[in-house]
């Protein structure tokens, strides 16, 4: 019943917008926006990147024409998927835009668990800021190096025990890489969250673990917990002695955060919005901000968000192919 | 229909329930290729839970056949049963409309009025209306201003 | 001494007291609504408390989550539905208590037993948090897999007249838990194509539909236009000393429960009221009280709860761990303000950390003041007809449901839940066992699970520690009494009928 009842409804929907998206495609930026724009953020109220969200679009706001105000809209839930679906089944009118990890875009469709087949289905506005995070291990841990545990891992195949917050995410897919790449066999540890990991890694559960690396700066001043390499590309500045993936010579992975909007959106409302993240990104009020909460803003335009996007897409869906989840 | 009818309809229920949910499980279980191993999978806890389920309703469903007391073989009455039935209907009219149309408070306002309307028809087709209508209007401008304009949560 | 009185200082602006207050007021209505509750009380204040002083922002915070756990249980006492998960099992005695004898008297208990659990919880943060949290992090997988089971023991002993129809409870308690995608694998499981089940049931549908909704069936067929009838003795609000007296036993142990899951991240309250009031229910000198209205069974779960409360800020301020979910978004004021929580927040930020502790006490004593104020117009709420309850909680609980996570399905499903619930309690099945059931699954079965991928598949990692082997032991024991006072119940009377709980 369920079933039939949101397939009516999304029906009915579709409809309406179709009857609601009568504004001509061309030109279609004059006078934009007319109405509040929906922005659809992938996380409840409260959350970690809801409250990025809802820091940055005041500033947005701000550099919009014609005294542009967002609607925020929190569909938390199923890796991000249940938001992007929702923007996928948007009008492509410019007013609905949404806030994108790259799980969504660059991983779940190819496990078969979204309605939409990949990030070409949407117009990538532009990437607002990035996230590292970094194998970490105790602060007593006889592994100084990324080398130490993976000599280590060698000698004992399956005796490192790695924590990460969930399978087939940005935490699991590099470490698979990184145990196929390197030829060690890691004894992979799933938890449900970061938190969760961490109290593991504290407690000595488990030799070691992935975390983002804005959670552990506390432990690491104090020396209880200690990061060895960061598995990103982007390194936060606090971090910036640290080694990533790519400067010991592993494939590395990305994780970085931008606004997506459904496919067909007129080209002169993507550049409008685009520009005007670009000026809110600059803003020195809300760069102060963000920096306080340890976020590294990094502002990609259209173009450069989806190469970003593109060769993530290629490596995750070359991972997922190995490991024979993906023919 | 007597309790009896109904404690065995409702064994029968749940052991469908629980087939429906192990059909379910082990369908989109056999399409995951990869599994950590630890002996323990993703379906171990699940079936098991459907098997004493079954297990258990088999019993219920034994002992309710045997079950002849008085209590057992009585009707099964319900106070006010128009009233829930009426009440379900609406609940059900309420979600649908708002999910398809949208119009939040405007649908909150009708459901509160034909709600009220009906609950306190006794007094009177005229009174019960007037009341409701009253009560809604300030009921749902009192969720507007709270969830609308205090908390600025669109629905 | 120069300390103490500087942070006192800086506790008591003004500011800071009107944000307390505000918060208090938020979190006890937001509470006492079906189907709002703490978490979202806390998650709609959070961007109020960018623009505030970090120490405002956060002790509003938890003003707001301490006021939740007690509003939770006005809504289970007065209407027989629980607002937060963590009051459903107030439900059991204070909604008989509110019935028949005194709704007054029963927010009274509830109130008096959750400032005391609240002063608990914030004592245990003040004076040993740091070892507690340290302490708190030998308990990994296998221990919590073992607390999972004790807790499903505890359900057993809350089982009511028909022991097949509660074990069916518990089993359909923990299918639901299982739903959603194994975190261990990946696996979608029994999500039946919808995406809005890969994340599990969602917890505020599934006790609205169950408890809510089901209840609101109920209360039509009670009739929709009588009036409770109240005079003033029974909406009197105040206890002598000698009832205060009588709950004493009852909220120690549930302080003492409460903190001790509060400080365990991820158990939580939902789960420690209940093991609350099994421990108070099965150690009273009036055991045949429970279930029908008796103090010691309002006063267990609700001093554990927000001892509870207390708890779950010592793993998130030593370590930055969040020991709740209404934590992880006070985590989140922190984050915004550039605080980050963990072993260098009592060195770096030492005045903010002092300024939390004895914060939270006056939290708590918010709590008392207002409640004190507000209990006798709650308590007047029984004196609302049936009719105007019915259609008001019917669209509060719906808003509620769609305010958590935005999503119809949930509302669907709500519903469906409580048209089978409501069939399911006439059939004198158990809605605790189902719910608590449903709360120990994932805790059970991923850590079991877990355990066993930490140990390559050796079953010693149960026996590897000294807490799990202490734990093994408490099962064992748990079940060899339970099994003892089975016979021995069966000799001495055979005819008897264990106590009904009220879970009818």
């Amino acid at each position: 019943m369920f079933t039939f009842l949101t397939k009516t409804a999304a029906v009915t929907m579709a409809l309406a917008s179709l009857v609601l998206a009568t504004s001509p495609t061309e030109g279609a930026a004059q006078g934009y926006p007319e109405k509040p724009i929906t922005w659809i953020v992938p996380d409840g109220a409260g959350g970690g990147l809801d409250t990025i969200v809802r820091t940055i679009y005041p500033y947005v706001e701000k550099n919009l024409p014609n005294d542009a105000t967002f609607v925020l809209k929190n569909l938390p839930g199923a890796t991000q998927t249940i938001a992007v679906s929702e923007v996928f089944n948007s009008a492509p009118d410019g007013y609905t835009i949404g806030q994108a990890s790259v799980a969504p875009l660059t991983i779940m469709p190819h496990l078969g668990k979204t309605s939409y087949s990949g990030y070409e289905d949407f117009e990538l506005i532009a990437n607002v800021f990035d996230a590292a995070h970094y194998i970490v291990v105790p602060g007593d841990s006889p592994f100084q190096s990324l080398d130490d545990l993976l000599a280590h891992a060698k000698e004992n195949p399956g005796a490192v025990k790695v924590g990460v917050d969930g399978v087939f995410n940005v935490q699991h897919l590099p470490l698979l890489n990184l145990e196929q790449s390197a030829g060690v066999d890691l004894n992979e540890i799933t938890y449900k969250s970061s938190a969760e990991s961490k109290k593991a890694l504290l407690g000595g559960e488990i030799e070691a673990a992935i975390m983002p690396s804005h959670i552990i700066i506390s432990e690491y001043e104090s020396g209880t917990l200690r990061p060895i390499v960061d598995v990103m590309e982007v390194k936060p500045d606090y971090f910036a002695d640290i080694p990533s993936l790519k400067d010991l010579g592993y494939t590395p992975s990305q994780l970085f955060v931008g606004v997506i909007a459904p496919k067909g959106t007129p080209q002169d409302i993507q550049d409008t919005l685009s520009a005007a993240i670009e000026a809110a990104l600059q803003d020195p009020e809300l760069l102060e901000a963000l920096a306080k909460r340890k976020i590294m803003v990094n502002f990609n335009d259209s173009a450069a968000y989806k190469a970003r996007m593109e060769a993530l897409d290629v490596v995750n869906k070359g991972i997922l192919t190995d490991l024979g989840v993906l023919k | 229909m007597t309790w009896k009818h109904l404690n065995s309809l409702m064994s029968v229920l749940l052991i469908m329930g629980g087939i429906g949910y192990t059909l379910n499980l082990n369908h989109s279980a056999s399409q995951a290729i990869f599994f950590s191993g630890s002996g323990v999978g993703p379906t171990y806890f699940p079936n098991a839970l459907t098997g004493i389920l079954v297990l258990l309703c088999i019993v219920t469903l034994i002992r309710n056949f045997r079950d002849k007391s008085p209590e057992n073989t009585a009707m099964v009455t319900t106070e006010n049963f128009g009233y829930i039935l009426a009440t379900l209907a609406l609940a059900i009219a309420f979600i649908a409309s708002w999910q398809v149309f949208g119009y939040f408070y405007l649908n909150v306002f009708v459901l509160l009025t034909v709600l009220l309307t009906i609950y306190r028809i006794e007094f009177g087709i005229r009174n019960s209306s007037l009341v409701a209508v009253v009560t809604s209007v300030f009921l749902t401008g009192f969720l507007f201003a709270l969830f609308g304009k205090i908390l600025e949560i669109s629905f | 001494m120069e300390n103490l009185a500087q942070d006192l200082l800086n506790l008591f602006t003004l500011t800071n007291m009107l944000c307390i207050l505000l918060g208090t007021v938020v979190g006890m209505v937001f509470g006492a609504l079906p189907g709002l509750g703490t978490v979202i009380a806390v998650a709609l204040l959070l961007p109020v408390t960018f623009t505030l002083p970090p120490l405002a922002g956060i002790l509003m915070l938890l003003a707001t989550y301490q006021a939740g756990e007690y509003g939770g249980s006005i809504s289970a006492i007065l209407l027989g539905v629980p607002g937060t998960p963590q009051a459903a099992a107030t439900v059991i005695d204070g909604h008989p208590m509110a019935a028949n004898d005194s709704p007054g008297k029963a927010l009274s208990y509830s109130l008096v037993s959750s400032s005391i659990g609240g002063i608990f919880g914030g004592l245990v943060l003040i004076f040993v948090s740091v070892p507690l949290a340290r302490f708190a992090l030998n308990f990994g997988s296998p221990e919590y897999f073992l607390l999972g089971v004790i807790g499903l023991m505890a359900v057993g002993l809350l089982s009511g007249r028909d022991k097949i129809k509660s074990m069916i409870s518990v089993v359909l308690g923990l299918m639901a838990g299982t739903v959603g995608v194994d975190t261990l694998t990946g696996v979608n499981r029994a999500t039946f194509g919808q995406p809005e089940l890969m994340d599990g049931v969602n917890l505020v549908a599934f006790l609205v539909g169950m408890f809510a909704i089901s209840e609101l069936f109920i209360m039509i067929s009670k009739g929709l236009n009588v009036r409770y009838e109240a005079d003033r003795g029974t909406l009197k609000t105040g206890l002598t000393w000698k009832e205060i007296k009588g709950i004493g036993r009852s909220t120690t142990i549930g302080s003492l429960i409460g903190a001790g899951t509060g400080i365990l991240p991820g158990i939580g309250g939902g789960a420690s009221c209940w093991f609350a009031y099994a421990v108070v229910s099965k150690t009273s000198k009036t055991p045949e009280a429970f279930g029908k209205g008796s103090a010691e069974g309002i006063a267990a779960p609700e001093s554990s709860n927000n001892a509870s409360a207390g708890g779950a800020l010592v793993p998130f301020l030593a370590l930055g761990i969040p020991g709740s979910a209404a934590v992880a978004i006070i985590m989140g004021a922190f984050i915004m303000h550039g605080i980050q929580p963990g072993p260098n927040v009592f060195t770096a930020e030492r005045d903010l950390v002092y300024g939390i502790f004895y914060g939270f006490i006056v939290t708590t004593v918010a709590m008392y003041l207002i409640g004190r104020l507000l209990t006798p117009m709650f308590a007047r709420v029984l004196v609302i007809p049936n009719s105007f309850l019915v259609a008001t909680v019917l669209v509060l609980c719906l808003i509620g449901i769609y305010a958590s996570k935005g999503a119809f399905f949930d509302l669907w499903l709500a519903l469906g839940i409580g048209v089978a619930f409501y069939i399911l309690k006439r059939l004198e099945y158990s809605v605790s066992s189902v719910i608590i059931a449903y709360v120990l699954a994932p805790i059970i079965e991923e850590n079991f699970r877990r355990s066993l991928t930490l140990s390559n598949g050796s079953y010693d990692i149960f026996f590897s520690s000294v807490y799990s082997i202490a734990l093994v032991l408490m099962v064992v024991a748990a079940v060899g009494a339970a099994i003892y006072g089975e016979l021995n119940r069966r000799r001495n009377q055979p005819d008897a009928e264990p106590t009904d709980y009220g879970v009818k």
